[in-house]
């Protein structure tokens, strides 16, 4: 047991990484659970309120773990940074603190503060009732506590066939790219490429000049990919700019490799695949990031390119219940009392973050490699 | 292969020496023509998705009415009449013409005056920031506005901006700013700054990487030296920081410049309503109710065409002006 924590951590900077986001996750849901447990809910029946105590208790019971976690693993990072100061021979603590520093350092918490805030005023009204809410003054606790807003947006089959739209065309979407375009750039990268100025430079013009919208609203129909799944991937296979940015990091592969690969006698596809596309890992997992982030976080498409209801993404959907207040369509008086279209709403937009959050710390750092990595060429 | 060639590699370039002979008839290797279909995967995507629409420019010159739906706008595309300059006259002599026009530009050159110059200024304060661990915290917060899509973020300030229930008039009543409640999002006179100021917090962080990462690429001996020269922190920031970013700065000044006529439009499209009509319409707004709204295609794409001329122009004249004044430019 002991074993575990005595690892290096360093070298297991995943596990760690996970490790912790849980242990953080359980500490707020055992907080969240105590404040529940412990106001008046509106609306809640009797299940719901069993449900919550049994939640309770085991959030309870895993807060302690988690504290464990936490206190183990801030004790190994202070260590490594200790370590870290030594050898770099720069303590902060030396230096001198001057009005500039604090002022600094202020303003750059406000400015945390802003970007945060918004996310954390919507999670509030979101558990808020819909009436209460429209009151206006709910702005750091609920005032009149309720799951009535994510009740109606869960049980919304719309919403969940939006969210698996969107999560197929961000898995599919992201993989067949980046094998296209890396396709396309191992071959660029290449200096014995027959043709390859005129086949760069047909690339680079396209950076320059575009057909705009209705040109290419008219390509798109013509071939047949107006209101189809496959208007998602298609078009978005390739990118230029991604394209420079995977190819500069190949030509920076040695070339020994690909002269001993070509006495084995390997075709040129199958040194790509087999060993430029594993050397390549971090600016390919950089360009999968900003691949799949603009997948997941797309609307224009679906609102432009289909006009069925089955190809609806989650932005979209949440577009429209932002927009206009569908989502309330159908209602009684008494349920228009408990839930609004605005809290509803904000629920949905909750629901919404909640994948991108957990992802996010995973992916930070590689976003910072990585636009290191193209800025260098640039 | 390359028998008869000598060849050198000089910074990864590979030259050949011009004294011998290159040998011409090089037979084509299996592998040449296994690059050549991997390299025209991208010509043939290309020739869909960039140049056909470019072809598709020439609707631009056909009579409207031919048009009308898709199917026809397709065909006559190719075949049909042409109406000379037509559509641009209509949309010069258009009323809404200088609205749209002052729209365009007047929010693109507030976000070239304020959002542009922002994430340097915020590089450079980072940069100065003494606690590692706050900087990264800091960033690691900055970041996370990029992540998330337009719809959410807007929907989080249509909440924060809201008549009734919205947290910055409440504040600014309590503060005793304002007297009572400003409707910020029914009239159109705020239209601009929260474009500005949603912006700014969405992009402030994630713009500044690529200056931190610019910073951190200055070698530190250059600062001790202006430390033992007797240099305090504006002179560092004044004469090494910002003369070594400068290049960086150039390159994205210039395709600010090209991009002067592109509001974003999923951005735009999330805060525009009835009510602000007159402030938030802009070209790419423009175009699409036109196009797609409308199916008026050959005007829209007349639109289209005069929106990337200008464009190009933008970007040719940008690009000259900064190699006059600094000697830099992007090509």
């Amino acid at each position: 047991m002991l074993k575990i924590f005595d690892i290096k951590a360093k070298s297991f900077p995943v596990t760690r990484k996970i490790i912790l986001w849980a242990s953080g996750i359980i500490l707020f849901l055992a907080i969240f659970f105590t404040y529940v447990t412990n106001v008046t809910i509106d609306a809640a029946s009797d299940e719901l309120l069993a449900t919550l105590k049994v939640l309770f208790w085991i959030f309870i019971c895993l807060a302690p773990f988690a504290v464990a976690a936490i206190v183990i693993f801030i004790i190994l990072r202070e260590k490594e940074l200790a370590d870290y100061y030594k050898v770099r021979n720069k303590s902060t603590l030396g230096k001198k603190v001057r009005l500039f520093d604090v002022l600094n350092m202020l303003w750059m918490a406000i400015f945390c503060v802003m970007c945060v805030y918004p996310i954390i005023y919507v999670l509030i009204g979101s558990f808020n009732q819909g009436a209460d809410y429209a009151r206006g003054g709910v702005y750091l606790i609920p005032r009149l506590f309720t799951f009535e807003n994510y009740r109606v947006v869960l049980e919304k089959s719309e919403m969940w066939h939006s969210y698996l739209v969107t999560i197929g065309r961000t898995a599919l979407g992201t993989v067949s790219a980046l094998v296209f375009t890396s396709i396309v750039a191992y071959a660029i990268s290449r200096p014995n490429l027959k043709f390859k100025g005129v086949i760069y430079w047909i690339n680079l013009l396209t950076m320059f000049f575009s057909g705009g919208l209705i040109p290419y609203f008219l390509v798109i129909t013509a071939i047949g990919l107006y209101d189809n799944f496959f208007v998602y991937i298609i078009p978005a296979l390739y990118s230029v700019y991604n394209m420079i940015v995977i190819s500069s990091f190949f030509k920076s592969v040695s070339n020994e490799l690909h002269e001993a690969a070509l006495v084995d006698g390997a075709s040129e596809f199958r040194i790509w695949w087999q060993i430029y596309m594993p050397l390549s890992k971090p600016v390919l997992a950089t360009v999968a990031l900003w691949l799949a982030i603009g997948h997941w976080n797309s609307y224009f498409d679906t609102m432009i390119y289909t006009s069925s209801k089955d190809l609806h993404t989650l932005q979209y959907f949440l577009l429209q219940a932002i927009q206009s207040s569908t989502m309330t369509e159908g209602m009684t008086e008494t349920m228009l009392q408990r839930v609004s279209a605005k809290t509803i709403s904000l629920a949905a937009i909750i629901i919404s973050i909640i994948p991108v959050l957990f992802f996010f710390p995973f992916v930070r750092k590689n976003f910072q490699s990585g636009i290191m990595i193209g800025s260098l060429k640039g | 292969m390359s028998e008869n060639v000598t060849v050198k590699r000089i910074n990864g370039e590979i030259l050949t020496d011009p004294s011998i002979k290159l040998n011409k008839r090089r037979t084509w290797t299996k592998n040449d023509w296994i690059l050549l279909l991997m390299a025209s995967l991208s010509i043939v995507f290309l020739a869909v998705f960039a140049y056909a629409p470019l072809y598709g420019l020439i609707l631009a010159f056909k009579k409207d009415h031919e048009t009308k739906n898709i199917l026809s706008a397709i065909v006559y595309g190719s075949w049909g009449s042409y109406g000379g300059l037509e559509q641009f006259r209509t949309f010069l002599t258009d009323p809404e013409f200088g609205n749209i026009m002052a729209n365009t530009l007047g929010l693109n050159i507030l976000q070239l005056m304020i959002n542009f110059p922002a994430p340097i200024v915020f590089a450079i304060l980072m940069s100065e920031l003494i606690s590692d661990k706050f900087k990264k915290t800091v960033q690691t917060i900055t970041f996370f506005p990029h992540f998330i899509s337009w719809v959410i973020f807007g929907g989080l300030f249509l909440s924060l901006l809201d008549y009734d229930t919205g947290i910055v008039n409440t504040l600014f009543v309590k503060v005793g700013l304002i007297k009572e409640p400003v409707d910020i999002l029914g009239g159109e006179d705020y239209f601009w700054p929260i474009i500005i100021i949603t912006s700014l917090l969405k992009g402030l962080g994630w713009g500044s990487i690529i200056y931190v990462a610019a910073i951190s690429g200055i070698p530190s001996e250059l600062y001790e030296a202006a430390k033992i020269d007797g240099a305090n922190r504006w002179h560092k920031i004044r004469y090494i920081t910002v003369p070594s970013i400068a290049p960086t700065i150039t390159l994205f000044f210039i395709l600010s410049i090209s991009g002067l006529l592109n509001n974003g439009i999923d951005h735009i499209w999330v805060f525009q309503n009835a009510n602000n009509i007159g402030r938030s319409e802009v070209l790419d707004t423009f175009i699409y109710k036109y196009g797609l709204g409308m199916s008026n295609y050959a005007y829209a794409t007349a639109v289209g065409l005069f929106k990337s001329v200008i464009s190009v122009i933008l970007l040719v004249s940008g690009n000259f002006v900064c190699k006059k004044l600094s000697g830099r430019g992007i090509y």
